[in-house]
């Protein structure tokens, strides 16, 4: 059985804008929070409401989740100010499995750039070699590289228009890179459409490949059935939200996923 | 020794007496599919379908207490319609009985969705006893007349088993049952969720959305047992007990009460080993029977009264 169920509180210290969309929660924990790369938390605010949120950096006390404003509830708590608190449950899920052998190429596109910097960091701590490639449609929509180069990160950038760094998607950055170098591990984070793509070439080229999926939770601990991929009957709260892309490739992984009320829809991105 | 864990709730025989319960799991078809594979699974049933769709509650929709949980989803459900469709892609390969759950507000949407329902299952659970949605559930069934039009409209729009679940929450849970039982149902489900509610000490709040929800889960194991051991005494139908099964012992406790069959809910995501949950419950009721002499599960139905 699980212990208690009280909320962790947060208070925020400052709150970064990222991009107009896009903006980083700097929290004060009261103690540190253990986490693996990629795990989430439920983040909640009284009359909010309570989303899931993969956090975009953990450091002793100081935890950053880095939000973009898609419905009601994110786009209030991408709006808190210094001293306003959130409350958090969790860690939730799998996270990443930073043990396999090999070099490791990590590919974050928009939001996914900040979500993937905890398995980045904890990478190259471990000495082990990395890559890590970030994107976006353009410069002004680049999430997270202002921080990344804080904490000196090496890492290459992709937009779409050309505007910043190599000029193409990150499937297509992916492809250029690994015509030239082999990688033998690839993590990825961001729109589902991309991660297909990604996964496919990793599946043709034989690398392994985690990508981290999105989908409504509410209950968090494997209840209520909201978050499930079909027809495979994983459940992204708690087998997930990191797969492998060659067990989900073919599943509603880029296709489809449920709504609130529980209806199988398409995913948009 | 192998003892016979075959029962028979009102016509649906159930390979083993334990049964997925409603609200968990059940709202994806592949997941349906999985659990039925089981052997210790003897029925599902679904999350409970209304007519129109329901988006339900903003979270925090659900509270783990270690001892149970605490929910106010708002039953969510993409409404019986497109449910139909999304159990008719895998009735055909099920091997056990499917139950589908339904929380009809009136008579009119009783039989509408029970004559469109009909052809993917196998016997209807009416959930009359959901306590934290307005005009549906608890309301409903706490209003004596309209439940038991309710239950008489989806007798009279189906030949197969209808299973009527029971509210904790009232005064006289027996009337309830009774007027149910005399409405047509051929088995009672006892219990549906306690209500309660969560505090948060640090956001000095209450924790759920909709505020009040209902506790399930090994906290109110001693409330399923007594209100299965009354209506074993004061009603004829078959009763399907419900209330934080976590293990075998549970299960019996439930029988040897009056249940001819269990099911189970919260056990499933508060267990480490998830739905092998059913396995280790399985074969502990067998070694049980073995162990005390018996050769099938039903001969211990309510032992327990003298």
């Amino acid at each position: 059985m699980s212990a208690s169920h009280y909320y962790l509180e947060a208070t925020v210290a400052s709150n970064i804008s990222e991009t107009s969309r896009v903006n980083t929660l700097v929290l004060r924990l009261r103690e540190e929070l253990k986490i693996v790369p990629g795990q989430f938390l439920m983040v909640w605010r009284p009359g909010d409401g309570e989303i899931p949120i993969t956090p975009s950096l953990t450091m002793g006390e100081t935890l950053c989740l880095t939000i973009e404003k898609v419905g009601f509830t994110s786009s209030r708590l991408a709006s808190l100010k210094p001293g306003e608190k959130v409350f958090l449950r969790g860690p939730y899920g799998n996270g990443f499995n930073l043990s396999l052998p090999g070099r490791y190429l990590l590919i974050g596109g928009g939001t996914g750039a900040a979500s993937l910097t905890p398995a980045y960091l904890s990478l190259v701590k471990k000495g082990v070699e990395t890559l890590f490639l970030v994107g976006a449609r353009n410069r002004e929509s680049l999430v997270y590289v202002r921080r990344l180069r804080e904490l000196g990160a090496g890492f290459q950038v992709a937009t779409d228009d050309g505007s910043e760094g190599f000029k193409g998607t990150l499937p297509e950055f992916f492809a250029e890179v690994s015509s030239r170098d082999r990688f033998e591990n690839v993590l990825t984070i961001g729109p589902e459409r991309m991660m297909v793509k990604i996964a496919e070439k990793c599946v043709e080229q034989g690398v392994s490949c985690q990508v981290s999926l999105v989908r409504i939770v509410k209950c968090g601990l494997g209840v209520c059935g909201s978050c499930v991929l079909d027809p495979l009957g994983l459940r992204v709260c708690v087998d997930g939200p990191v797969f492998h892309g060659e067990k989900i490739l073919g599943s509603d992984f880029g296709r489809f996923m449920r709504d609130e009320a529980g209806r199988r829809v398409e995913v948009v991105q | 020794m192998h003892p016979d864990t075959e029962v028979d709730v009102a016509g649906l025989v159930l390979r083993s007496p334990l049964m997925v319960a409603s609200g968990v799991l059940g709202s994806s078809p592949s997941l349906i599919r999985i659990i039925a594979t089981n052997p210790d699974v003897g029925a599902v049933v679904t999350k409970t379908v209304t007519y129109r769709p329901r988006t339900g509650y903003e979270n925090p929709t659900l509270v783990d207490l270690g001892y149970g949980f605490l929910n106010a989803m708002g039953l969510p459900n993409p409404g019986y319609s497109e449910y139909r469709f999304e159990l008719g892609s895998i009735k055909k390969s099920l091997e056990i009985p499917l139950i589908v759950s339904i929380g009809p507000s009136d008579e009119g949407e009783a039989e509408e969705m029970v004559e469109e329902l009909d052809s993917v299952a196998d016997g209807f659970e009416v959930n009359l006893s959901c306590p934290h949605v307005e005009n549906l559930g608890m309301e409903v069934g706490s209003d004596a007349s309209k439940a038991s039009g309710i239950v008489k409209a989806v007798r009279g729009s189906t030949g197969k088993p209808v299973l009527v679940k029971i509210s904790p929450n009232v005064t006289d849970f027996v009337a309830n049952a009774r007027s149910a039982v005399e409405a047509g149902a051929d088995a009672i489900t006892a219990i549906n969720t306690v209500r309660g509610m969560a505090i948060d000490v640090n956001a000095m709040r209450p924790v759920l959305s909709n505020v009040y929800g209902g506790l399930s889960g090994k906290a109110i194991h001693p409330v399923a047992v007594r209100i299965v051991f009354e209506l074993y005494e004061k009603i004829k139908a078959p009763i399907v007990g419900c209330g934080g099964v976590y293990d075998w012992r549970d299960a019996v406790e439930l029988i040897l009460a009056g249940a001819t069959a269990v099911q189970i809910g919260s056990a499933i995501a508060h267990s480490q080993t998830g739905l092998k949950v059913f396995n280790e419950i399985g074969e502990g009721v067998r070694r049980y029977l073995a162990l005390k002499g018996f050769s099938s599960v039903k001969q211990i139905i309510g032992l327990a009264h003298s």
